[in-house]
Parts: structure tokens; sequence; C-alpha cells
């Protein structure tokens, strides 16, 4: 949605006159001395404007978007329109690190507020896959809100457990979890959890239990259940199952309406 | 049983405004400030009520210098134009007590002014409230009041600096634009020293901020401290600046200076 870097180069030759964005300093004379009302100014105004496709490059000017933020974060970090607007147009539209930055102050400003830190979290994960960013993030958002703090908190886990590679050590990891959880919900869940990775791990055993007998890699998952290996298939509790593609058996991954994971 | 008698130019100077159609001007005020807010709220998608409270504080106060600017016109600068002092100053009172007084009309007009709109604010923001359910409630309970209590010194300083310039007027123009002036500059240098140095959030080491601002503050009042309204935005008394204490007492005297300065002005002021 925002400008593509190929087309970077037109807009600057043939597009209309970059938009203004006054400094905050002297935004704050020009609103009678008020900075609050200057922060209101900025939004208002890209939250109207700001969002019309430039009529040259046919998308939205993520440029002044930027500037108009980062201008509103310094004059009120505590705003709220402007970080939610920044994390969904910016954070989505490729501008993931300023979206960060706002984030952050905001979640720094509004104490008792959950969500830009949880934004903020997650954010980090997704497209940094900062694991220890993002639970920095994610552990404040629970500190803030102890009626999610459990989903918050499982969440936490999750990502640093889905980083390792080797299954059994994500295993161990969530066994160890699991006996530290002082929540009956949590233990629950990561129960559930490891129910779910020692279904994968079985898989992977019978998988490679079949290519060493049969010399072949496996054709598909029936295999296991034609050739005597598996009973059955394992349930995943969780009911998201598993996938078997280019020849792997992988967890199956929650698929989110409009996000596309980067590879 | 308050009279009125006691304060006879009070009372005379309170009618001059009336004359001179401040109460009308005053209704108006009132109406800007319903339209302006209800209006604004429209622009907020997550937090309206917020937004309408906001914006309703921030044209209160740009409305009270140019209150404060007509009335000191009316009360001080007209009179010495029209010459009538040279007739009200003929009574066997006290100079100072006549320039008080004159003060003080000006000063009742715009505190029931600013009562009656703190109250239509709070009256169309409990309005707006009932729109969109907003996860952080803003508070129009005690934090408000306590917001709207501590602008009040702003309000006292503009007051005691427009009667100033009222008095040391050469030129019909320049009370309005010194005050204006004396109101931007008073309410924005703290904020923008802070902006400069690029602290992004409120500041994390008090001494430091304030140890360069106390000299500043004799010569102009650091008005942008007195502006707390994020208690009641936010609905959180955690949000108080730590210096407030400090803004309020330096604010306090430095309008009772300047208005000691404006009435001795005043009394030595030739008026043939």
């Amino acid at each position: 949605m925002l400008v593509a870097p190929g087309s970077q180069q037109d807009s600057l030759a043939e597009g209309p006159v970059d938009r203004i964005v006054v400094p905050p300093s002297f935004q704050v004379v020009l609103a009678f001395g008020d900075p609050y009302l200057a922060a209101n100014f900025e939004v208002m105004r890209l939250a109207t404007t700001g969002m019309e496709a430039n009529p040259t490059t046919g998308s939205i000017d993520g440029h002044y978007l930027l500037r108009a933020h980062k201008a509103a974060t310094q004059l009120n970090p505590c705003h709220e329109d402007n970080y939610y607007l920044a994390n969904a147009i910016l954070g989505w539209g490729g501008a993931d690190q300023e979206a960060n930055d706002i984030l952050w102050s905001a979640a720094q400003c509004r104490h008792w507020d959950f969500l830009p830190a949880f934004l903020y979290g997650f954010n980090q994960y997704f497209f940094n896959r900062n694991v220890a960013e993002a639970q920095r993030g994610l552990e404040l958002a629970a500190e803030r809100d102890p009626r999610n703090a459990s989903a918050i908190n499982r969440f936490s886990i999750m990502i640093e457990a889905e980083e390792l590679d080797d299954e059994a050590m994500a295993l161990a990891y969530l066994k160890e979890q699991q006996s530290q959880a002082h929540d009956p919900g949590l233990a629950k869940s990561l129960q559930d959890r490891v129910v779910r990775l020692e279904g994968l791990i079985q898989l992977r055993e019978a998988q490679a239990a079949y290519e060493s007998e049969y010399g072949e890699p496996l054709p598909s998952p029936q295999a296991l259940l034609d050739s005597g290996l598996l009973e059955a298939f394992p349930t995943d509790p969780l009911g998201l199952g598993y996938e078997f593609e280019d020849g792997i058996i992988t967890l199956r991954q929650l698929r989110i309406q409009g996000v596309e994971r980067p590879q | 049983m308050f009279k009125f008698s006691r304060l006879p130019h009070l009372s005379t100077s309170i009618l001059l405004l009336h004359r001179a159609n401040s109460v009308r001007l005053v209704f108006l005020l009132f109406l800007l400030i319903l339209f302006i807010v209800i209006l604004a709220a429209q622009f907020s998608g997550r937090h309206p009520a917020t937004i309408s409270l906001d914006v309703g504080i921030s044209i209160i106060k740009i409305m009270i210098p140019l209150l404060f600017s007509i009335f000191t016109q009316e009360l001080i600068v007209k009179e010495f134009e029209r010459k009538s002092f040279l007739q009200s100053l003929a009574y066997p009172h006290d100079r100072i007590n006549f320039f008080l007084n004159r003060w003080l009309a000006g000063m009742v007009f715009v505190l029931v002014f600013y009562v009656i709109s703190a109250c239509l604010l709070l009256g169309s923001v409990a309005f707006i409230s009932t729109g969109y359910d907003q996860s952080t409630q803003v508070s129009l309970g005690g934090n408000y009041w306590v917001v709207i209590l501590v602008n009040l010194i702003d309000v006292l300083v503009i007051s005691a600096v427009a009667a100033l310039l009222g008095v040391v007027a050469k030129s019909p123009g320049f009370v309005l634009i010194g005050t204006v002036g004396f109101t931007v500059v008073a309410r924005s240098y703290g904020s923008i020293l802070q902006l400069l140095s690029g602290d992004m959030l409120v500041v994390d080491d008090p001494e430091k901020y304030q140890g360069g601002l106390r000299l500043l503050t004799f010569a102009v009042p650091d008005l942008g401290a007195l502006d707390i309204r994020q208690i009641a935005l936010y609905n959180d008394l955690g949000l108080l600046p730590s210096g407030l204490i400090h803004s309020v007492i330096a604010s306090i005297i430095y309008a009772v200076a300047i208005l000691s300065l404006a009435s001795y002005l005043f009394k030595i002021k030739s008026v043939a």
C-alpha cells in the first residue's frame, strides 16, 4: 500500500510537491503554545488527508505519514489514535521499525495501557524475528493487563519455543515452562502444546523409520499407516493438525486472513 | 450579604463591560466552544471523548487572553483615550484601590466565563462519552476540576500582564498583541526547550530541567507547566508533573508582582 521502492524515483521526478510537516517545536508556537493542540491538529490532518492515494503513483504517501506520525509522537506520546494508526498503516505498510519506535514511546507514556506494548512485541517477532525484544514488549503487556496475562505469556513462551529448530529441545523447553507455570490455565494450554509437539515427534520418527526400512523418501503420510509403522495419526489437541510439504512433516500454521509471513 | 455599594468602582466597571456588549461576546464564545468540541470528537477513531476534552481545554485557554485584552481595552485603555479618568479619579478614593477594582471587574467577568465554559465542556464531553465506549475513560470528576483549578493560575497571570500592558500602552493594538504574545511565549517555551533537547517524553531528570529554567521563570513564568490536563484526559493522578508546586507558587508570585507594578505605574501616571 505504501510507495513501493521501485516507484520512488518516479514520484520524486513527476509527483506534486512533497507535503510539509512543520517541526514540532514550531508547531507548538503555531498552536498558541499548546503541545496537546498541536498533536491533535497533526493527527487529525494525517487521518483525514494522509490516507488519500497520490494521483501520480496511485499509492499512499508513506513519507509524509512517517514524518507526521513522528511529529505527533514528539508532541504527545500518549496520543492513542497516533499509535494505533501508526501501527496499522506504517507497521503493515513496510515501515515497521518506525511504527515500533512510536509504539514504544506510547507504551512508556501510557503506563496503564497494554496494547502498545503488545503490538510492539508482536511486531518485533513477526517482522524482525527478534525474540528478546518481542518478549520484552509482551512481558510489559502482560504486567499491565491481568485479564489477558496468561494468553500473552503463552504467546511469549511459544515464540521462543518455535525458534528452536530441534523439536526435542523445543519439547524439553515447553515441559520445563509447564512445570514452572503457576497459573493452571497456562499449564493446561502448555500441556496441549506439549501433546501437539509430541505428536509431531512421533510422526517424524515414523517417517525416519519408513525411509530407513524402504530406502525411499516418504511419498505421503498415508504410507505410514499402510506400512503399519503407525496405528493412527496423532491427534492435535489444538485442532490445527500437521502438514506434509516437500517431504517434511511440520506443524500447520494458523492462517490469518490478509497476513503474509515474510520468508 | 455582599454589598456592591462598598465597591462602587467595581460595580461601575462591570456595568461598563456590560454596556460594551461583552455579555453578547461571551455568549457567542460559549456557542463556539460547544460547536468546536462536538465537531472535534468526530475526527477521532479510538478516543473521541478524550479528543473533545483536549480540544475544549485548548479552546478555552485560547479565549482567555483574547478576553482579557478586550476587557483591558474597555476598562483601562479607553478611559485614557476618553479622558474620563479625569472625572473618575476626582473621587476621594485611593488611586490604587480604583485601579484594582477595574482589574477585578475584568477578572470577575473572565472567571464567570471560565467556570461556565468549564461546566459546558463537562456537559459536552459527558454527552460524547455516551457514544463510543473508549478503553481509557476520561475523568470528568475530581481530576477534571483539579485541572481547571490549576489553570486558574494561568488566568491570573494573564490578567495581571494584561493590566500592566493596559497602563503602559501607547497605541491601541499594543494590549492585544502584547497579551497574546506573552501568553504564547509563556505557555510554549517549556515544551519547546524540551522538544529541542530531544526528550520525547516527560522529563526523566527533573533536576536538570528545572535548573535551566529557574532563571528564566523570573522573567517569564512557565505557564506550560501549569497545564496538567493529562490527569483528566487519561484519568490518572500519577501523571502529575513533579515540579508542580514550584510552578504554581512561582506563577502566583509573578502575578502579584506584575499587578503591583501596574498599580504603581497607574498611580504615578499623569492623566491630564
